[in-house]
């Protein structure tokens, strides 16, 4: 079982990337789970969502705690989030970020986990004309976590797309630019 | 045929009303039960059900509405969650005396004090006096299978109570997981037609329905409704037989885990019974015999199965998502205790109990806390004592 | 008065739990026909039809249609629901409407009912006419 967590703010899009996450894991043909912590709505507040896939069935219905993978939607919480809280040894951390890769490390310490940063914004705005980095750290996330090959993770997101969009054709195909584009672009930056 | 699918445990409550195509649904938005009528209007919108959407302006008008359109002779059906059902909390009653066979899928939230949006039972719990019946679902498959069972036994000649099916806010609500959809055409089979012997606008046979009644007739009335209650332990059987007949899922008063051999068990109902089977699977890989019982039907209430099921071992722990403030515990702890009572009476062997409240307001509960749980079980086994009842995880 | 069937007959304040109806449900309509409610009545209004001009001002303001009107003309009392309000004496311009204290006419508020089964709707006191006798 390969276990997620999100760290995002609300309005961003975290949720969101988890759900489709899910979508995208299930039509690989995994078990798959899905969700947000939830709380009163409150934009801007750090909040996390998470997902479980695996190949069998998923009973388990807490929160993750021991995460194999982290995904930071936005940076600025490194600051005040304990992100790489309970992450596997040798467990991976997505952040999305234009910083220096030395600037980025520096906020983790002696961290043992592979660390990997995308530019999530730039691809979103030029690929979907908006700052949305949840698509791009989406297809990242995706390949990072292994559960399948390029040409079919690129299908599966077209098709949660089509489903979410329903009736935008436009954001669809911004998004499939900018999935397509990330899918290769997160580099880990520590050895 | 049957797909596999994945749906929150929301999509997946709307999708079952979709395919019952209930007559009426009366509703009020509360979070977190809110995303169901939404997306019963959509339905409604898109033409993919025929159903009267009532859009009320408060809960005690959607219960309202839901009692007069079942009292009419058709299908009603809503969604409430915490306050929402609170407030529908007096036509709860009227529902079940009079006898209708609405369903209501709730989605459970704690009841506000303090104000908080997440899961606990505090919600359904007030209710489960009221005359309805209760089913608590562990997942959006049980939500969803639960719900096609729903209107059959509600509805059952000898039963004619309305009927909750319960899922936990948030966690199973919001959570995408996995899901079986059954095909429309065989759901619409399954669950079949309503046909009330008596309702209002029977133009050959005049009626009133709610009249008032003084006090010789009033505890006949509850009798009856006792004696509905007795009834839908069969109709749920019966029913729950022929779902696994028709779509291969078998649901019984509840679920035993592991419980053949078990000397530790947990019981407890709806979605933290699936972190805590994980528990028991590592629990037996330590050679520790734990086994869990979910509680699917919690009215009418299983005492003598629950009773037989839990008689093995040598200690249980009752778990109860809400507190009764009995300063006794939560309201399983008290019928299941109950329930070994008979048994104690007689001889019988019966597992020494410890009350648990967890969960509260959303509280993660975490396969870490049931081997808690089951550690404290093996020393009330042999001797240790425990509060009757205490809160799990409280910050002491 | 109709030749309307009592669906409720034999259902009433003795009735055992197995034998009141579903939920309470009562059947058929126009009930009260089959309850005297009239001996809740502590004063009784009398008509004088030779001081009436049958003007018809009381049977609107009865509360309980207990002034039988047919062909265009009031009748006697139907005692069977008349409370004794006496409103109606309270309208009448003539004088045609006396109310005297007490149910003045026991076997006319009986013969308000035309004989059929008497159940009380108040609870408590088991006042079903007949069953005492």
């Amino acid at each position: 079982m390969i276990e997620i967590r999100w760290h995002g703010r609300g309005g961003q899009g975290a949720k969101t990337a988890a759900l489709l996450l899910a979508d995208v894991g299930f039509s690989a043909g995994l078990c798959v789970q899905g969700f947000p912590e939830y709380g009163p709505e409150r934009m801007g507040a750090p909040i996390t969502a998470y997902n479980r896939l695996s190949k069998d069935e998923i009973r388990v219905h807490s929160n993750i705690y021991e995460p194999d993978m982290v995904v930071v939607v936005d940076e600025t919480l490194l600051k005040t989030v304990d992100v790489a809280a309970g992450l596997k040894p040798g467990g991976k951390l997505l952040v999305n970020s234009n910083r220096a890769p030395e600037d980025v490390l520096s906020e983790f310490g002696d961290t043992d986990a592979d660390v990997y940063v995308i530019d999530a914004i730039d691809i979103a705005v030029r690929t979907i004309g908006r700052p949305m980095p949840n698509s791009p750290l989406l297809s990242a996330a995706i390949r990072l976590s292994g559960i399948m090959g390029k040409d079919e993770a690129i299908e599966a997101m077209r098709v949660a797309f089509t489903e979410k969009f329903h009736g935008k054709p436009d954001v669809v195909e911004g998004n499939m630019k900018a999935v397509t584009e990330a899918w290769s672009s997160a580099l880990r930056i520590n050895e | 045929m049957s797909r596999k699918d994945r749906m929150s445990g929301n999509q997946a409550a709307a999708t079952a009303i979709r395919q019952i195509n209930p007559d009426v649904i009366a509703a009020f938005p509360i979070t977190p039960s809110t995303e169901i009528p939404q997306y019963v209007s959509s339905f409604k919108a898109d033409g993919l059900i025929d159903t009267e959407f009532i859009a009320v302006e408060s809960e005690h008008s959607a219960m309202s509405a839901c009692i007069g359109a079942s009292a009419a002779g058709v299908r009603a059906m809503t969604a409430t969650s915490s306050a929402g059902m609170a407030l529908m909390y007096e036509m709860l009653y009227v529902a079940a005396s009079d006898r209708l066979p609405i369903v209501l899928t709730a989605v459970n939230r704690a009841l506000t004090g303090p104000i908080n949006i997440n899961a606990d039972h505090s919600d359904s719990m007030g209710a489960r006096d009221s005359g309805w019946i209760q089913l608590y679902s562990e997942n959006a498959q049980e939500a969803y299978d639960n719900l096609l069972m729903a209107n059959r036994i509600g509805e059952r000649r000898d039963v004619m109570l309305p009927v909750m099916v319960c899922q936990d806010g948030f966690i199973t609500s919001h959570g995408i997981e996995n899901i079986i959809i059954e095909d429309d055409g065989e759901v619409k089979n399954f669950v079949g037609e309503y046909h009330p012997e008596k309702y209002l606008l029977n133009p050959d046979e005049s009626l009133a329905v709610g009249p008032y009644s003084v006090s010789p007739y009033v505890i006949e009335m509850k009798r009856a409704v006792h004696e509905a209650m007795v009834n839908a332990r069969d109709a749920v059987k019966e029913v729950s037989e022929d779902f696994e007949r028709t779509f291969g899922r078998e649901y019984g008063f509840f679920e035993e885990y592991h419980m053949d051999d078990a000397e530790y068990g947990v019981l407890l109902m709806s979605s933290a019974a699936g972190t805590g089977k994980d528990a028991v699977d590592a629990l037996r890989g330590e050679g520790v015999k734990a086994g869990l019982v979910k509680l699917r039907m919690f009215r009418p209430f299983p005492a003598d199965e629950l009773a037989d099921a839990l008689a093995g071992l040598k200690a249980l722990a009752i778990m109860d998502r809400s507190d009764g403030f009995s300063a006794t515990g939560g309201p399983l702890n008290a019928e299941v205790r109950a329930a070994l009572y008979g048994r104690a009476c007689a001889g019988l062997r019966v597992p020494k109990a410890a009350g648990y409240i967890y969960g509260l307001g959303g509280r993660d509960v975490r396969v870490e806390d049931f081997h808690t749980i089951f550690g404290e079980l093996e020393e009330l086994a042999v001797g240790k004592e425990l509060p009757y009842c205490r809160y799990l995880g409280v910050r002491e | 008065m109709s030749e309307k069937k009592n669906l409720m007959e034999g259902i009433g304040e003795r009735s055992s739990w197995t034998g009141i109806t579903p939920g309470g449900f009562v059947y058929g309509s126009g009930n009260s026909e089959f309850f005297n409610t009239g001996d809740w009545r502590t004063r009784t209004p009398v008509w004088k039809p030779d001081n009436c001009r049958q003007c018809l001002l009381c049977f609107p303001v009865c509360p309980d249609s207990s002034i039988p009107v047919s062909g265009g003309k009031r009748g006697d009392f139907d005692f069977g629901h008349c409370k004794g309000c006496a409103i109606c004496a309270r309208v009448c311009p003539f004088g045609a409407i006396d109310v005297v204290d007490g149910i003045a006419d026991a076997r006319e508020a009986q013969d308000g009912l035309n004989g059929r089964e008497a159940l009380s709707g108040q609870g408590g006191q088991p006042t079903r006419k007949g069953a005492a006798e």
